[in-house]
């Protein structure tokens, strides 16, 4: 089947792949996964799971130790390949179809176990070889290799301190399918973290929002340098006419989407004035380097732009 | 020097008349599509809309189609010339805003500008809008050093009261700057002697370096770029080839794999160019220990770069684009020109008056086409079938060929072709010109700008109002124009849908039916208005399904939101109405009138066949139709309809000949009143179709079947290239049948049970 499946060994099952996948995370995190929490995560029940790790270690995937398992050669190859294709295949569908965010992960986990290496790495090159799927996890290149490191969430963070989003947990799918509608996504600064009634409401972009301790708990932080994210705002916010400096693009526009805005010139520092819009009221047309280019209203809620010095 | 004057050479004594004749002068000699023995080759590459399909056509002698809209060069095209004894050949490339996204067009470019290793590369840049072009531009010339500009739309800018420091400019790039105004031929011949220089290296270029404020990878770049050299001794252009693999360029790092770049090294030829992702796998054994582990060390490498690597390099590469324009760009002031355009925009856009221009303006080029068409098309119809025919007939009888013989030429292939002409012929010859001039203003992107807001509601791309557009003319041209929609599922839609836009090979089947059943039920003077209504609703209509068809796929097969969009609206130009009216009569009418005639006889000599060779006493044809007759009754149809739309499979066009010769056939009137169609108020035709069963309601279900039905063979054949799947051309073709017989059966039941028969 794979180059990465030993042939002496029948390739694992629909389950067997799951294991291993995320055991090859759980091992490049530096921890390891015991039945219980594995069972947990996977979401499936404890003598079907024993049964399938059995059949993993009679086939040479994995070894049983103390209280944990560890990884062959074979079962570590496996593992990251099917990292690496279910993270490409997330990649993809955000890349370039318009499927709803909390489908990426159910649609890429249908299809990753069918993925040769080399089908992977054809993907990788179409792709443009992303090195972080849509969700901010880092992608095993082709020699299996990634750096990880497990990052606090936003609900241990301390108020105020500003922050930048590097990973957003994908499941349980409902709540990341409400912390990405309220607009969060890896890449993207916050500020003014502060707790409200047993919520976390935070500023991000000019808008602020408010998630649940279940929700923050999905958001992983790394503190954020510099002090560009004050005084942010929206395209959408600028007034018919007025004139603006692009700040930069959200991290929600993604792949070709994001380069062809660059390549049309809305690049950070760029003015940009506000010309006139459709008869239905999107797109709306600005003016950018000496051309006019329309822009849908809900892409212009992922423009980021400064407030100008004349704001007074 | 950068700008090179316009007589380089004393040229010995001439006649003053000779030596002003600009072909003298430039001695260009436009080669077409002779392609071989070329001296040289010269690329052309540029932003979507800057003119490149212009200068190509001006240098060749051919005729790319052009229009004021972005992405029209879909394929690339070649073309040659010959200037001072050497010939050159030159490649139009895809129009292209940068060379970063890796997207098919720009690898196409890119690749044949690296590996190509074109003589020369023409950049053609808009002068009214150089900042954005310069993006391109910069990154061209970071992977060749033979440049030539050609600052096109010069008379634009300076309309617009845009001047431009061409000395500066050039000194900025290090290569020769040339403005132009390339559909006036303006600054043609310096174009040509700049090329000529470039060529035989007579300039030299010395393009800047690219200048990226980025200090963490300034210090990998030069890392890597030191390994290429060591690698591949003599590799050209390192540090962007570097900077490429680094952001994970697939093309390059394949050319590393397979060869290309070891032979980019020792200079290698130009058919390296050709080599693609199929001949990968044969190429991945000449992968050498030294590159494989060239290429892990720059996996290595890349988890170290800022995750935001392509959005810092496009804003260095921006901001230097901008430094340039500012140093040689000087407005004059507001321009009178962009605040009138800016007026009209709001106007053609407004919340008010967007939708209603839109419908008149529609309309207008309706009825133009309609009642301007009657005339020219009575009149071709005297000359080739009444006359021509009687002619034909005359004079295959006077060389004795057999009765059958006469019949199959005159009354079949003959009489089938003729008609084809003298029904399409004027329809297009007033259509296409009207359609393309509106084009050359700039005007349908204001379309797309304006229904986007109803093509996103159905999870399809505003884009596709312009492949329907393209469609009106053939849905072939518009199932490939739907390229211009970068985003595949999109795409998707746009090609799936595109048989909804009524193409000019069903026109005159609804213009006919509408002026002889629907516009003779009112008084004679609205008839023309009446006719040109309904024509104008069949329209409509085809536009709401492409509407309600891609919102069922977005729901169904095609699931999602709509995933990426952008339009650009570019400035308005007055169109060259001559011009215009002379590409568009030869281009597209002409073409299209032709493809019609290859099909029209065969289509003829099978129609008299099946009218004429009997089986079991009768012709094959009442066999067919008396099948057929029972599902077209209750289409609101009849048989003769059906075997005519099995029989016009290969091309629409042929519809109503094949009706009327059928109906002919059925009624025992074969060849009584062959001209009919063409009396002005169609009373005779009309006869004639009464007289095989005809009611209102067959014309409207026809017009509607006409709207709903499989796209001709063409199309579909076109669809399974653009497509390359078979189940997506099936799909394409049995959706519009599905709801034109649908849609069809509903109307003839409404229609029998209110009026009761």
């Amino acid at each position: 089947m794979a180059a990465a499946t030993n042939p002496a060994n029948p390739a694992p099952d629909a389950q067997g792949d799951d294991v291993l996948k995320r055991l090859a995370e759980r091992e490049a995190q530096g921890r390891s996964d015991d039945l219980e929490s594995m069972a947990g995560t996977l979401e499936a029940p404890r003598e079907r799971l024993a049964r399938t790790i059995e059949h993993l270690a009679r086939d040479g995937w994995l070894v049983r130790g103390e209280s944990r398992y560890e990884l062959t050669t074979t079962g570590r190859s496996r593992g990251r390949h099917l990292l690496r294709s279910h993270r490409l295949l997330e990649t993809r569908l955000a890349h370039e179809t318009g499927l709803a965010p909390e489908k990426w992960h159910e649609r890429a986990d249908r299809a990753e176990h069918a993925l040769t290496p080399d089908e992977a790495n054809a993907l990788a090159d179409a792709l443009g070889n992303p090195r972080f799927d849509p969700h901010g996890d880092p992608i095993p290149d082709r020699d299996g290799n990634f750096a990880t490191e497990a990052a606090p969430t936003l609900l241990d963070w301390p108020e105020g301190k500003p922050a930048m989003v590097v990973h957003l947990e994908d499941e349980p799918a409902a709540l990341y399918a409400a912390v990405y509608r309220a607009g969060l996504a890896p890449g993207m600064t916050l500020h003014g973290v502060r707790r409200r009634d047993g919520r976390v409401e935070l500023e991000v972009d000019g808008r602020w929002l408010s998630l649940s301790p279940a929700e923050a708990e999905l958001v992983h932080l790394t503190p954020a340098g510099g002090s560009s994210v004050v005084g942010r705002r929206r395209l959408a916010d600028l007034p018919p006419g007025a004139t603006a400096v692009i700040a930069g693009l959200s991290p929600t526009i993604r792949g070709r989407a994001r380069q062809r805005l660059l390549d049309l010139g809305l690049v950070p520092g760029t003015r940009i004035v506000r010309e006139f819009e459709a008869a239905l009221r999107s797109p709306i047309a600005f003016r950018v380097r000496g051309t006019l280019v329309a822009l849908r209203r809900e892409q212009t809620e992922q423009v980021l732009i400064e407030v100008s010095e004349a704001k007074s | 020097m950068n700008v090179v004057p316009n007589a380089p050479e004393a040229a010995p004594k001439l006649s003053p008349a000779c030596e002003a004749c600009p072909s003298r002068r430039t001695a260009l000699r436009r080669l077409g599509v002779q392609l071989s023995d070329a001296d040289f080759v010269v690329a052309l590459a540029g932003n979507p809309n800057t003119g490149k399909s212009t200068v190509f056509n001006a240098l060749t002698g051919l005729r790319q189609h052009t229009g004021n809209w972005p992405g029209k060069t879909i394929a690339r095209a070649e073309g040659a010339f010959a200037f001072r004894d050497k010939r050159y050949r030159l490649v139009d490339l895809p129009g292209t805003y940068s060379l970063l996204s890796a997207s098919a067009d720009e690898e196409v470019t890119r690749n044949f500008i690296l590996f190509g290793r074109p003589d020369v590369t023409v950049v053609v840049l808009d002068a009214t809008a150089l900042e954005r072009n310069l993006n391109l531009m910069l990154q061209v010339l970071q992977i060749s050093d033979r440049v030539v500009v050609a600052l096109n739309l010069i008379d634009e800018a300076r309309a617009h009261r845009v001047e431009i420091d061409v000395r500066q400019l050039a000194r900025e790039l290090g290569v020769p700057v040339v403005p132009c105004a390339a559909r006036q031929g303006e600054g043609l011949p310096e174009l040509l002697e700049a090329i000529a220089q470039v060529a035989t290296g007579e300039t030299k270029c010395r393009p800047p370096a690219l200048r990226l404020a980025m200090p963490e990878l300034e210090a990998a770049l030069g890392t890597l770029a030191g390994r290429l050299a060591e690698t591949f001794p003599g590799l050209p252009q390192r540090e962007w080839i570097a900077l490429r693999m680094l952001a994970g360029d697939r093309g390059v790092l394949a050319a590393a794999a397979d060869g290309r770049l070891a032979a980019l090294a020792t200079g290698g030829d130009e058919a390296l160019a050709d080599v693609t992702a199929h001949g990968r796998e044969e190429a991945e054994e000449k992968l050498t220990p030294a590159v494989a582990a060239l290429l892990a060390d720059i996996e290595r490498r890349r988890w170290r770069l800022p995750p935001n690597l392509h959005d810092t390099l496009a804003e260095s590469i921006y901001g230097q684009a901008g430094r340039i324009a500012d140093a040689c760009v000087r407005r004059e002031g507001q321009s009178a020109r962009l605040v009138w355009q800016s007026r009209v925009d709001r106007w053609l856009t407004g919340a008010w008056t967007g939708f209603p221009l839109m419908l008149l303006l529609f309309s207008v080029v309706l009825w133009l086409t309609i009642s301007g068409a009657n005339v020219p098309s009575g009149w071709l119809a005297t000359l080739l079938v009444d006359h021509g025919h009687t002619w034909l007939r005359g004079a295959l009888e006077a060389i004795h060929l057999p009765a059958w013989g006469v019949g199959l030429l005159a009354d079949g292939v003959y009489l089938a072709t003729a008609w084809v002409v003298s029904v399409m012929l004027p329809p297009m010859a007033i259509f296409f010109p009207v359609f393309t001039l509106l084009e050359d203003l700039g005007y349908l992107p204001r379309v797309s700008f304006n229904l986007d807001r109803l093509f996103q509601a159905a999870g399809a791309h505003g884009k596709q109002s312009l492949t329907l557009a393209m469609g009106y003319g053939c849905n072939a041209a518009g199932v490939v124009a739907a390229r211009i929609i970068d985003s595949p599922r999109e795409r998707l839609i746009a090609i799936v849908t595109n048989n909804f836009a009524l193409c000019n090979g069903r026109w005159p089947t609804q213009i006919m039916l509408a002026t002889v059943f629907i516009g003779a039920l009112a008084p004679q003077r609205w008839s023309g208005l009446v006719a040109a209504l309904t024509v104008a609703g069949i329209m409509m209509l085809g536009f709401f399904l492409s509407l309600g068809t891609s919102w069922l796929l977005s729901r169904t097969a095609l699931r999602g939101e709509a995933s990426f969009f952008n339009l650009e609206l570019p400035p308005y130009r007055p169109p060259q109405v001559l011009r215009t009216l002379y590409t568009s009569l030869i281009d597209r009418t002409l073409f299209v009138l032709w493809r019609a005639v290859v099909f029209a006889a065969p289509a003829g000599a099978a129609i008299w066949l099946v009218a004429n060779v009997h089986v079991a006493e009768k012709p094959i044809a009442l066999w067919f139709i008396e099948a057929l007759d029972p599902l077209g009754v209750a289409l609101g149809l009849n048989g003769v309809i059906l075997l005519a739309y099995v029989v016009a499979i290969p091309a629409n066009e042929i519809v109503i000949p094949t009706v009327l010769m059928l109906t002919s056939l059925v009624t025992g009137a074969a060849g009584a009143g062959v001209g009919v169609m063409f009396d002005a108020e169609g009373g005779a035709l009309r006869g004639i179709l009464e007289a095989g069963g005809w009611t209102t309601l067959t014309a409207v279900c026809l017009m509607l079947f006409s709207l709903c039905h499989n796209p001709c063979s063409t199309t579909l054949w076109t669809i399974y290239k653009e497509t390359r799947s078979a189940k997506w051309t099936a799909v394409s073709a049995l959706l519009p049948i599905v709801i034109g017989m649908a849609l069809c059966s509903l109307v003839a039941l409404v229609w029998r049970s209110v009026a009761g028969g």
